[in-house]
């Protein structure tokens, strides 16, 4: 038997150990913050399809500022609002200096302590007020980046919701052409089922070959039925999410009858088969003519001209409930940030500046087909691709979502509820009662919080083409 | 080191002796005799050249302590001191006591993926034992091309795990994969399996069995182990050869089974990777296991002092599981051949 002695000594052994252990751990000399070399900027760049761009966008700066060393790295994020990676090398100490990351994220990150407000950088190096500076990008935008009374990044791009037609697949049919033009307005969902019975094909074993439409597919989803049906979320008032409120059932009743109706397991088959997860970007069914409407983004025409060049399509507006309804999308995108333990320094600003303004937005915009948030560059008619000017006309009707602190939360919950009704697993009012219960109580712990007046809406100030 | 300061150094004298009492050690000194002080509860102090010989053992083994302190019981220690705190990573952690193991037991997406994670152990696990035992007596065939056998079968479990994700994909392509298409034979309609929370697991724990290879070889190592005259006497005796395997292959194989026992039930408290790669928890939470939930929480929703509670709460339930395994083990585990 081991003595009360032999144990003493035996634990603090352990202990001496383990602290040395923890020692070796935790003590590391890698600089960060202001100890960091100023002139070296490490940036973690935009997703690796499109490096080559910010590639270009780094040499235009480096034209102007030659003795700032700019290191950019691409960094995978494994999915929405996946931060391991920058956690993880915050803590070691090796983070960047300037992050590229989902705007959505930011209110979140930045309440985990995860980001550095830039308000200080704003007052030093431009001399203005936070507000003032921020003034030069869409309004919607820089809310998302504002937390706790502070702004935590410079916006990047915006996209809206648009939905692709295949024109051959939908003359093939024969489909009236009136309907699929973006200028008589948005279909019903009425039309879109007349639709449907036109182009749905099914082998007789009820597979499906054809289809019209898959209202949970890419850019479709819940949560862009409730953007659409004008769902709030939250309410400013109480500090209280309304996951679980009249409008949002509604919503999710429609969408349950709509997986009915189209037998989810059925279209699921279809997708993976035509389109399985991770399949490379050439790969769709949209693409492959099986598909008559695909609901997405502005990048949308950049993959077609990559990868389909000869497809003959054109894009409308989401579908709405009503005939003569106003068309309706939403609106996301990036921003550029400062981790916890950037060196915040002044060439680091000025690549952030530089990248997040004017030159940069209109280098990269145009590059990878999506909307510049930087007010100068959008209304530069060079500022963008003007393959997609269909969806930068409609930022002038495109909501967004709240900038609230439980950002991943929410977009989680609102994912679950999704594929739950598609598995018929629960009923829409258990299964949204249940994620305002996984939200609410994380929320709470941030209230009372202050969101931007006006928040979500469209930008009042948004002007495409500058006819001010 | 000579013979004998390698037995100085596993004093055998006294109750706090940590050598093998059992083992006669040919050759030994004459135990030293008890010191002034130790009266009574049969300690002595050490001599100097035991001191000597603590040292340097400590030193040999030191990579193995040092590489223990950190990695493992300084972040079990870590991990501990964090759960009783809400921190995110970046600021101060604030003491919340008992909150997060509270949360953690209240939370029904813990239920869900404590759920997820316990059906795949159970039918996992098993099969994963009988499979690699198949294969371990596939490659123990007394025939001259096994080497090729033994690679081939070995070959799979190679590969790695998201590697195989991905081939898998393919595989339960609904029209196209291979395994579709033979379920088609029985007249199952196209279905995406990794979309039906009936089967996304069922995939899973398929797949698993294709890593089956590298408990194949423990079991071959004890397959070989087991002496060829207990079977040449069974022969004799008229045993035919379910009999031998039965009665021999099995019972001597336990000390092999309740490895492969503890390994395989850690290993599938702890998938993940393929749940990450090919689901990503779905479709309806159906491969939302422990440890993905657990990564959640802690990268996605910044909560490590939450992540950290599930964690602690996985090492006491793998402890107890363990525990009770071994504790079962003593009823059907036979040492006969190890022993010997």
């Amino acid at each position: 038997m081991i003595d009360r002695r032999t144990l003493l000594r035996a634990l603090g052994a352990g202990a001496t150990v383990t602290v040395a252990g923890g020692s070796i751990v935790s003590c590391t000399n890698r600089p960060t913050g202001a100890d960091r070399d100023p002139d070296t900027v490490r940036v973690w760049g935009i997703w690796a399809s499109d490096s080559d761009v910010e590639a270009d966008v780094v040499e235009a700066f480096s034209e102007q500022h030659p003795e700032v060393n700019i290191e950019i790295s691409q960094v995978p994020s494994s999915g929405e609002g996946d931060a391991s990676s920058v956690i993880t090398s915050v803590r070691g100490r090796t983070g960047p200096d300037v992050y590229f990351s989902d705007r959505f994220n930011t209110a979140q990150f930045a309440s985990l302590g995860l980001l550095e407000p830039i308000d200080p950088l704003i007052e030093e190096y431009e001399g203005v007020s936070p507000e003032e500076f921020m003034s030069g990008w869409v309004k919607f935008a820089t809310d998302e980046l504002f937390y706790d009374g502070q702004y935590y990044g410079l916006p990047m791009d915006t996209d809206t919701r648009g939905m692709y037609v295949n024109l051959d697949l939908a003359d093939e049919v024969g489909i009236d052409r009136e309907l699929l033009d973006p200028g008589n307005g948005p279909l019903t969902y009425d039309q879109m089922w007349e639709i449907d019975e036109q182009v749905s094909v099914q082998d007789d074993r009820g597979t499906y070959e054809r289809v019209t439409w898959i209202p949970w597919d890419d850019q479709a989803s819940l949560l862009t039925w409730a953007m659409t049906s004008e769902v709030s979320f939250f309410d400013n008032e109480t500090c209280r999410m309304l996951l679980n409120a009249p409008e949002m059932l509604a919503v999710a009743e429609m969408y349950a009858g709509w997986v009915e109706r189209l037998d989810f397991p059925r279209l699921d088959a279809f997708k993976a088969t035509y389109e399985p997860p991770n399949s490379p970007p050439t790969q769709s069914s949209f693409f492959s003519d099986r598909q008559l409407f695909q609901i997405t983004g502005p990048w949308g025409v950049q993959s077609l001209a990559d990868y389909k060049p000869d497809m003959n399509y054109t894009v409308t507006h989401l579908p709405v409930p009503e005939a003569g309804g106003a068309p309706v999308t939403w609106a996301g995108g990036f921003a550029l940030t400062m981790p916890k333990g950037a060196s915040m320094s002044r060439a680091a600003w000025e690549f952030f500046k530089f990248y997040a303004g004017y030159e940069g937005q209109k280098i990269l915009m145009n590059g990878i087909s999506r909307i510049p948030t930087n007010l100068e560059t959008i209304k530069d008619p060079e500022g963008w691709n003007p393959d997609i000017s269909f969806f930068v006309e409609i930022m002038g009707v495109a909501k967004s979502r709240p900038p609230l602190p439980v950002g991943t939360k929410l977009w989680d919950a609102m994912q679950t509820v999704q594929e739950s009704l598609n598995q018929g697993s629960g009923t829409p009012e258990g299964l949204l009662d249940e994620a305002q219960r996984y939200v609410d109580p994380t929320m709470q712990q941030f209230c009372p919080v202050t969101l931007p007046e006006g928040y979500g809406e469209p930008d009042p100030n948004f002007d495409v083409r500058g006819e001010d | 080191m000579s013979t004998s300061d390698a037995i100085a150094a596993n004093p055998r004298a006294g109750g706090a002796g940590t050598g093998h009492a059992d083992r006669p050690t040919a050759g030994t000194e004459a135990p030293p005799p008890l010191r002034r002080g130790d009266s009574g509860s049969g300690k002595r102090r050490l001599t100097p050249r035991e001191k000597k010989n603590l040292r340097t053992g400590l030193l040999f083994i030191s990579p193995w302590i040092i590489g223990v302190a950190v990695f493992v019981i300084y972040p079990l220690v870590y991990s501990f001191a964090i759960s009783l705190t809400q921190y995110s990573g970046m600021q101060a952690p604030t003491f919340i006591g008992m909150k997060n193991y509270i949360a953690a037991f209240a939370d029904p997406m813990v239920h869900t993926s404590v759920g997820n994670t316990v059906y795949y152990m159970v039918l996992a696990v098993p099969i994963g034992l009988v499979v690699a035992l198949l294969l371990a007596l596939a490659m123990n065939r007394n025939v001259r091309e096994v080497a090729i056998y033994r690679t081939l079968l070995y070959l799979p479990s190679l590969i790695p795990m998201f590697a195989m994700s991905f081939i898998f994909i393919v595989f339960v392509n609904p029209q196209f994969g291979i395994v579709n298409q033979f379920l088609g034979l029985f007249g199952m309609p196209d279905t995406n399996l990794l979309g039906d929370p009936r089967y996304a697991k069922i995939v899973m724990i398929v797949m698993a069995q294709l890593g089956a290879g590298n408990a194949a070889l423990i079991y071959l190592a004890g397959l070989r182990n087991i002496p060829e005259t207990l079977y040449e006497a069974a022969r004799i005796d008229g045993a035919g050869r379910m009999r031998q395997f039965f009665s021999i292959t099995v019972p001597l194989l336990t000390p092999t089974i309740l490895f492969n026992l503890i390994t395989g039930v850690s290993g599938a408290m702890m998938v993940f990777t393929e749940a990450f790669i090919m689901t990503n928890g779905g479709p309806d939470n159906a491969t939302l296991f422990y440890m993905l939930y657990l990564y959640r929480n802690a990268f996605s929703y910044g909560q490590l002092g939450f992540a950290s509670a599930l964690a602690v709460l996985l090492f006491l339930f793998g402890m107890v599981l363990a525990g009770l395994i071994y504790w079962l083990s003593r009823r059907f585990v036979n040492y006969d051949v190890s022993a010997g």
